[in-house]
């Protein structure tokens, strides 16, 4: 028996709209899970409305992002005008 | 959310204890009917070709040598306002700086070219919808002529030179040998200038 725990390490997204990431109206989609992986091996999902991706990343990955660049990427987007697509959190789920 | 997550990940995990993922957002929230060409473009043409086959749907991703191909094709594929150009420019200079800055590259510029429908069309209002959309006012260009929407996002910008620098090590030296300069192709600031030259000759012209 699996257990798993999500943890939030970074989040914007308190101020969206969550009904995107309900997991009863993502049910239909993620019988499709299967077919929408990356070609760099990572997963990928779409939410329902289409509205968010939510991405497996690598350790190096995750260490970049959790050093300095998200503190400046931040006050980067904070500015206004950037075509830096957004990450909205970073999250850990854990399986014990 | 949590729940959502544990669900997704229930089958996916196999013998990994701990998984990062991140909340990204979708670029692609266009009627697929009015999407004319996708394109993940990074400014370079060393293996950026997409073959054409059938299974290649219209929402595959093309590459620069394809696009390169389409602008020939198509002389008037882009056309932008003189004043758009600019401020793009700008932002996207602005961009490539901070990611150069944290040492990152091999990002790439994912471009759409969506078709504007006439007015009594079922997916007229949608189309323009996109610009209410939040965080994407800014990505958006209509086009001079009227014809279409250009919808620009950086993606997959979280490569550190070292990494590649190490991937590029392994298997260039071995090709091309010692002697071949091949560091200059990855330097993050030389990538940031190659995208940001690519796109004032093609794009933002």
């Amino acid at each position: 028996m699996k257990f798993y725990q999500s943890k939030n390490i970074y989040s914007f997204i308190f101020y969206l709209n969550l009904s995107s990431l309900d997991m009863f109206k993502n049910e239909e989609n993620m019988k499709n899970i299967k077919e929408s992986e990356g070609k760099s091996g990572s997963f990928f999902f779409f939410t329902h409305d289409q509205k968010f991706i939510i991405k497996t990343i690598n350790t190096s990955e995750k260490e970049v992002l959790l050093s300095e660049f998200l503190k400046s990427y931040y006050e980067h987007i904070k500015e206004g005008s950037s075509l830096i697509t957004r990450i909205y959190g970073v999250y850990e789920v854990i399986i014990q | 959310m949590r729940l959502l997550f544990s669900k997704l990940f229930y089958n996916y995990v196999s013998n990994v204890s701990k998984i990062s993922i991140i909340l990204l957002q979708n670029l692609q929230i266009f009627p697929i009917k009015q999407i004319k060409l996708v394109f993940d473009l990074k400014g370079s043409m060393v293996g950026r070709f997409v073959k054409n086959s059938k299974n290649l749907s219209k929402l595959t991703a093309l590459k620069d040598k394809n696009f390169l191909m389409k602008l020939e094709f198509e002389k008037n594929l882009i056309n932008i306002p003189e004043d758009k150009c600019e401020h793009f420019l700008s932002v996207l200079q602005n961009d490539v700086r901070l990611l150069s800055d944290q040492n990152l590259m091999d990002y790439s510029l994912l471009f759409f070219i969506v078709e504007i429908p006439p007015v009594d069309h079922e997916n007229y209002q949608q189309v323009w919808d996109c610009f209410a959309e939040p965080g994407f006012s800014y990505r958006l260009i209509k086009s001079t002529d009227g014809k279409y929407i250009y919808c620009f996002g950086i993606i997959d910008y979280l490569q550190t030179f070292n990494i590649k620098k190490l991937f590029e090590n392994k298997y260039k030296s071995l090709i091309y040998g010692s002697e071949r300069n091949f560091i200059s192709a990855v330097d993050p600031v030389l990538y940031a200038d190659r995208m940001l030259n690519f796109t004032r000759d093609y794009i933002f012209r």
